[in-house]
């Protein structure tokens, strides 16, 4: 028998005052923290920016509080993060180097920007040669390695697979796709294929340790489309082009149309797998209760990923895989499904330990999207006014 | 592990304040992202692997207006030295080079040059490689810079 | 060559060996929870006996016409094994894939017979592509081959293959390790994609290779 909870809950459904009042600390960490030390008043461009992203993170926040919702209000944020960022990144290849393929020259020098993917990686190969297989910059330059694995570290200790919702500037396309048709054309994919990024990870981390090569990203990354890629000069820069081209269609685009599920992250990303991992450790997780829950297969049917099925009813947990995205609590017809701190009491006060986790996640997603939301509202106002897209 | 209904009522008291701190973290994350990463990059785990940066640079020649750098040999493997690896050489100088420059350097030290390369007469052509050993098995890449050239020459380990 | 220098060979090439024989070993090593021994012994009998055929075959040749060396430069032996390595893991992947993905804990239906233990897919799988795997033809095996059985007797060939052999094996050692300790539907159902990406991977690999050398050739 589970210990009583200690802590009241604080219920903000429908209570705006209530509501913006636990809004008003998170709308001060973020007037902190989305300058990113700059002088953001200097001019009037960044002040509009800086402004309009502020109030569109806190106007989501108190949404979320206020109506019950995380998922609707939460993609909004994700998918415009996701477009923002390829949206910047090209532009800042395309003044860097003039076109978005890169060539050998940036590969001999070590100008490729890194991503979080390319962990997966480089993690057997740093242990045994205690060094990064990748052609980019330790410190300095745009998005240098250091830098980027502070952050997925931090994402992963603090977040969990939570990173896959409330970070990973990827994941935005698929969650984006499959949202826009009302209902799924695919209902029932088979469930084996929620393991599809194990396997991925499996081959890639081996084939990476073995030739010294990060091969998810040389051959198979479908987000290639949307930020860089190796420049078309040869067969196998061509084999290249067309692979990750497909599957940017087929797992970013079309089937999570067909399906209503975020299949690239679901069935095919390594680090989704990486993150999954880091679950069994984390703070947060999803959690039901199995006597409110009517198996009705509501929050099955919603889950993006595959992460809930018949069992986890049972068992009242969701799968290794969950994301945290909160869908599955959104569409729960009794309130059954809830974020849960770990330790404590299931769904006892779970407004308490939701507001809790989306202060963290929310945090997380608004800061990280805050520099490169910023940048896209400069470089749209810039090209608004007539000067070009240079922000 | 039985837990005794004090420790669990300990545990679920103590998950709220872990909870804020969590908030905190993240909150303090960000601005830490310098500190941080500084602190990451100075571990010995992070450097590039040679096949990548290149390897160190052994020796600086300059002549005819060209400044040459010699990297060392790298056979680097996951653990252990490979059978194939490659020299790395930086040539820096204006475009287009001076008529014939070129460098002839001794990979594996017994005094004689291994081969010669000599840059091309444009940008965007590949310098000219002249293997004297067979250990040297071909120019594996090469890349017009702007400020120059780079080039990797493919060798066989002896 | 005496044996632990082939041997250091064999650990100092087998990181290719990792990335090429690695995905093909993962399906024989997660897909079942029993006979995980049997099957990983049964790969590395073939694997052996598929060496030893390579090696046999560069001796015939190179006593014949001196055609080794140009039978190691060409790619479409490669190529061949790659492909016909492929549909092998494909074919193996659908095999197991209803008993794998369906109900865990029911009967396998493709369980071996009393009299037919030959009709068993994931033994007969295990030895396919243990063999494949060894005709590989990569390039410091052939290299290493050629030169082991044009220069020495056939005992010293025998015994610096054997060497090599191990060399290449002790690098695979932590997928064995790490095959056996893994259980349950969730490995099963992640060995059975391993097979199939792998087998994707290898089909595309092998079709690259033969499409490259018939270019070359032509032109």
């Amino acid at each position: 028998m589970p210990a009583p909870d200690p802590i009241p809950g604080i219920r903000t459904k429908d209570r705006p005052l209530r509501s913006l009042l636990l809004t008003l600390p998170l709308g001060l960490i973020l007037a902190l923290l989305l300058s990113g030390g700059a002088n953001v008043f200097s001019d009037p461009a960044r002040r509009f920016a800086y402004a309009s992203v502020w109030v569109l993170d806190v106007s989501l926040f108190f949404l979320m509080l206020y109506k019950g919702r995380t998922d609707r209000y939460r993609a909004v944020l994700f998918i415009l993060f996701a477009a923002a960022l390829s949206f910047t990144f090209i532009v800042h290849m395309s003044e860097m180097r003039g076109r978005m393929g890169f060539t050998n020259s940036d590969i001999l020098q070590c100008k490729i920007p890194f991503c979080h993917i390319v962990t997966t990686m480089i993690l057997i190969p740093m242990a045994l040669s205690r060094s990064i297989i990748f052609p980019g910059s330790i410190e300095g330059g745009f998005a240098n390695i250091s830098s980027m694995l502070v952050i997925v570290g931090g994402g992963l200790l603090l977040l969990g697979r939570g990173f896959c919702s409330w970070g990973c500037f990827y994941g935005g396309w698929d969650d984006g796709f499959s949202r826009l048709r009302k209902r799924a054309v695919w209902k029932k994919p088979p469930g084996y294929l929620r393991w599809g990024g194990f396997a991925v990870l499996l081959l890639v981390a081996l084939s990476s340790a073995a030739t010294l090569v990060p091969t998810y990203c040389d051959w198979v990354c479908p987000f290639k489309a949307v930020t860089e890629y190796q420049a078309v000069t040869d067969f196998g820069s061509l084999a290249r082009f067309l692979i990750f081209i497909s599957l940017f269609l087929g797992l970013v685009v079309v089937l999570p149309l067909l399906t209503k599920k975020r299949t690239q992250c679901a069935w095919f990303c390594p680090m989704g797998a990486l993150c999954s991992l880091s679950n069994a450790v984390s703070l947060h997780d999803i959690r039901i209760d199995t006597e409110r829950c009517l198996s009705c297969g509501k929050c099955i049917k919603a889950c993006p990923v595959g992460a809930l099925d018949a069992e986890s009813l049972k068992s009242g947990k969701a799968g290794i895989n969950c994301t945290k995205c909160g869908k599955c609590a959104d569409v729960c017809p009794r309130g059954a499904i809830g974020y849960h701190l770990r330790f404590s009491a299931v769904l006892k006060h779970p407004t308490t330990q939701r507001t809790l986790f989306l202060y963290a996640a929310f945090t997380f997603l608004a800061v990280f999207s805050g520099g490169t939301l910023q940048q896209m509202v400069l470089m749209l106002l810039s090209l608004a006014t007539g000067g070009g897209l240079s922000s | 592990m039985k837990t005794t209904f004090f420790m669990r009522r300990l545990a679920s008291s103590l998950v709220y304040p872990v909870g804020l701190v969590y908030v905190l973290a993240i909150a303090a994350l960000f601005p830490s992202i310098g500190l941080l990463s500084h602190e990451l990059a100075q571990m010995p785990f992070m450097r590039i692997h040679p096949r990548y940066s290149g390897g160190q640079v052994v020796e600086t020649i300059r002549t005819d207006g060209v400044e040459w750098r010699v990297h060392r040999p790298v056979f680097d493997g996951l653990m252990r030295e490979r059978g194939h690896g490659f020299i790395q050489i930086d040539a820096l100088c204006e475009t287009p080079p001076p008529s014939g420059a070129g460098i002839a350097p001794d990979c594996d030290g017994d005094g004689r040059p291994d081969f010669r390369l000599v840059l091309p007469a444009a940008a965007s052509e590949a310098p000219k490689l002249v293997p004297l050993s067979p250990l040297v098995t071909g120019l594996e890449s090469w890349a017009d810079t702007g400020e120059g050239w780079i080039a990797r020459v493919g060798l066989d380990r002896k | 060559m005496p044996v632990v220098n082939t041997y250091l060979l064999g650990l100092s090439v087998g990181g290719g060996c990792l990335a090429q024989c690695g995905p093909a070993l993962l399906p024989i090593l997660l897909c079942e929870d029993r006979r995980r021994w049997k099957l990983a012994a049964a790969f590395l009998t073939s694997r052996l006996f598929g060496y030893s055929a390579v090696a046999l075959l560069l001796f015939l040749l190179g006593r014949a016409t001196g055609l080794a060396e140009a039978f190691g430069r060409s790619s479409l032996p490669a190529g061949l094994v790659l492909l016909l390595l492929g549909a092998s893991l494909v074919r193996h992947s659908l095999n197991v894939k209803k008993r794998v993905c369906g109900k865990a804990d029911g009967p396998a239906p493709g369980a071996a017979k009393a009299f037919g233990r030959f009709r068993d897919d994931a033994l007969l799988f295990a030895c396919r592509a243990g063999f494949l795997t060894a005709l590989g033809f990569c390039a410091p095996m052939l290299a290493f081959a050629t030169e082991a059985l044009t220069r020495n007797s056939p005992v010293q060939a025998l015994l610096s293959l054997a060497g090599f052999f191990l060399g290449t094996t002790t690098v695979l050692l932590p997928l064995f390790i790490g095959g056996f300790a893994c259980k349950g539907s969730a490995v099963r159902q992640i060995g059975f994609l391993c097979g199939l990406l792998a087998g994707a991977l290898y089909l595309f690999q092998g079709s690259f290779i033969m499409i490259t050398e018939v270019f070359h050739a032509c032109s």
